[in-house]
């Protein structure tokens, strides 16, 4: 081995790993860990937009409160927007009244009869929006009740496990039997929007949860199967109209962030099968503009605290150059402000989830979607001081990076749920007996010195 | 609106692809990872760490075919990383659940080998590895270790060096 050349090492690299093979189990820990990890990935694209929401909604330190968690109910009863200006009613096909004459005039010579009829109008819906084949599905419940009417749409193909589809309508010009009916709401109990509105004057923010029964894979149908979370905002008829959307993964909560619109726009929510027909859909008619969006004066109620106010970070029991950083990491996040991330750190001893010892910021700004969760987990406490060896003394935030997970109290379980973590997300993470979450350390000196999205 | 946007793939299409992938590329990646780390047990767990890190965004890669191509270049970094990334999350963890860091049987004469790779820094190890047991170029190590080819060949030849040295020590 004196005479170390090119061939000698070849060979005894190759004998040095000869009997080195893929132990016993590994496939299985493997396959398991990487499964969990699509749920974990799939409930942390989401945090952010729960968390800030949370926290505008009701206050960081209501957040912990358990009266927060919604439960699965009718699309009617969330709490839609109640301010701003829409002065028509319509969601669909027509959004303003000048759309809505002319379909009348067509309707008067003879021509679109199903328009004359509510449920003639929740079965276009039906064909064109949800994206149901002609004769799969029937109206389950009608309510007709002088220009307003409620129908219920069903396609038994889905089978229990996907519950009917509510239609509310109403004539919204001419009233009577010719007269044109217009879709005024969409909601399934398979879709609970928690929270809709402007987080920002740049910025407009719509949270919620989906019903556990699509997310198990006992009651998903060999038929069809959910892959994902359809968000729309359309201000008109076309598809075109269709001013921005995404498609969110599957999760128990969800949340979307888009630039706000100055006219009147329909927030689209729509759970999708492989097949590209709707389980369940939600319409919602959004204030416009966003921007006037009232701040609640004094005499409001306190459970309804200003909408525009993102929750603090908390920098309780921190140095204040720790304090500062984390208020600027919070910042910077929001505002996608990269010139900023940079002043926060070093890259060359930045710790993130490359490991590659590179700098993090050209690869948060490809993808800005692996920030999300920093403002979440800022809102809650960082862990006690940690003296680390080479690094000085580090605060690491969530606290729950020093929790103990074979004793997890009711606190901790309420901020992983507050960080969107779902029960079965829980229960992984006790196994493991750590936290699997987002986490980032601050030192003493107000460096930022890791980020990482998750795992062990 | 009618949604025809680009729909995710869910667990459920994956139809045992995360499985084949394992298979296929598991044992040659439990080896490459040996040769960085010398340590079984660490070379599980980063074989692991890259699969998970890479399957779990496999939706996402650009070139799902070039998967070993892809994997390598994760243990590569995964190992590169490992020490300092410890230093920082898990450091103060480690005290509180040491984990036994077991380097395997004795090899006799190759245990001199595997102990002599472990004295060269990671970057060293990762090209003479990459040159030499991956068997690629200069170019294709200087790609997986995202640094220029002429910085590959100094450190291929220190590293050579080092090895000498060491294993003349151990003579």
């Amino acid at each position: 081995m004196r005479d170390m050349d090119e061939t000698r090492v070849r060979q005894e690299l190759f004998e040095l790993v000869r009997d080195v093979d893929v132990a016993p189990g590994l496939e299985r820990r493997t396959i398991k860990r990487v499964r969990r990890q699509r749920v974990l990935n799939a409930t942390l694209s989401v945090v952010v937009a729960v968390g800030l929401i949370a926290g505008v909604a009701i206050g960081a330190s209501s957040v912990l409160s358990t009266d927060r968690t919604p439960t699965i109910g009718g699309g009617g009863e969330t709490p839609l927007p109640s301010v701003g200006v829409r002065p028509f009613q319509g969601i669909w096909p027509e959004t303003d009244a000048t759309g809505l004459a002319d379909t009348q005039a067509q309707v008067d010579d003879g021509h679109q009869p199903l328009r004359a009829d509510p449920v003639g109008t929740a079965q276009l819906l039906a064909v064109n929006v949800f994206g149901w084949p002609p004769g799969e599905f029937g109206a389950d419940h009608v309510d007709v009740r002088e220009d307003r009417a409620t129908v219920t749409v069903v396609n038994p193909t889905f089978g229990d496990p996907v519950p009917p589809i509510t239609v509310e309508l109403a004539q919204l010009g001419r009233t009577g039997p010719n007269g044109v009916w217009s879709v005024t709401g969409v909601s399934s109990p398979l879709i609970e929007v928690n929270r809709i509105g402007a987080l920002h004057d740049d910025s407009f923010t719509v949270a919620g949860r989906l019903a556990e029964t699509l997310l198990d894979p006992t009651r998903v149908a060999d038929s069809w199967a959910p892959t994902g979370i359809s968000v729309e905002i359309v201000t008109g008829l076309s598809p075109d109209s269709a001013v921005s959307g995404d498609i969110l993964p599957l999760a128990e909560t969800w949340g979307w962030t888009t630039p706000p619109l100055n006219e009147p726009a329909v927030l689209w929510i729509e759970i999708v099968d492989d097949r590209g027909r709707a389980l369940g859909a939600t319409a919602i008619p959004l204030p416009t503009p966003f921007e006037q969006v009232p701040e609640p004066t004094p005499s409001a109620s306190v459970s309804e605290p200003s909408p525009v106010q993102p929750p603090p970070v908390d920098v309780t029991a921190v140095p204040p150059a720790t304090a500062e950083t984390a208020r600027l990491i919070y910042d910077g996040v929001l505002a996608l402000d990269f010139k900023l991330l940079a002043s926060l750190l070093d890259p060359n001893t930045f710790v993130h989830n490359a490991d590659d010892g590179s700098n993090p910021i050209p690869g948060w700004r490809d993808d800005p979607t692996v920030l999300d969760a920093i403002p979440a987990i800022l809102t809650l406490p960082p862990t006690a001081p940690l003296e680390i060896e080479g690094y000085g003394t580090l605060y690491l935030w969530p606290y729950l990076v020093d929790s103990d997970f074979t004793n997890l109290t009711d606190r901790e379980r309420q901020d992983l749920a507050f960080l969107g973590f779902s029960g079965r997300d829980i229960d992984i993470m006790v196994e493991q007996d750590h936290y699997l979450g987002p986490r980032l350390a601050i030192d003493a000196d107000g460096m930022w010195r890791n980020y990482i999205t998750g795992g062990e | 609106m009618v949604v025809t946007a680009e729909r995710p793939r869910t667990e459920r299409s994956d139809g045992g692809r995360l499985e084949e992938l394992f298979r296929v590329h598991a044992p040659e990646a439990t080896r490459l990872a040996f040769l960085l780390t010398g340590e079984r047990a660490l070379a599980e767990d980063l074989v692991q760490d890259a699969f998970v890190k890479l399957l779990g965004r496999f939706r996402d890669l650009r070139n799902p075919d070039a998967f070993w191509w892809y994997l390598r270049r994760t243990i590569v970094n995964l190992s590169r990383s490992q020490f300092r990334r410890r230093k920082v999350e898990r450091a103060w963890l480690a005290t509180q659940r040491p984990e036994a860091a077991a380097p395997g049987p004795d090899l006799g004469e190759r245990d001199r080998m595997r102990r002599a790779l472990m004295t060269l820094r990671p970057e060293q190890r990762a090209a003479i590895v990459l040159r030499y047991y991956e068997d690629l170029s200069e170019a294709d190590t200087a790609e997986a270790l995202g640094i220029p080819i002429g910085t590959v060949k100094s450190t291929v030849s220190r590293g050579m060096d080092r090895l000498r040295e060491e294993l003349s020590r151990d003579a």
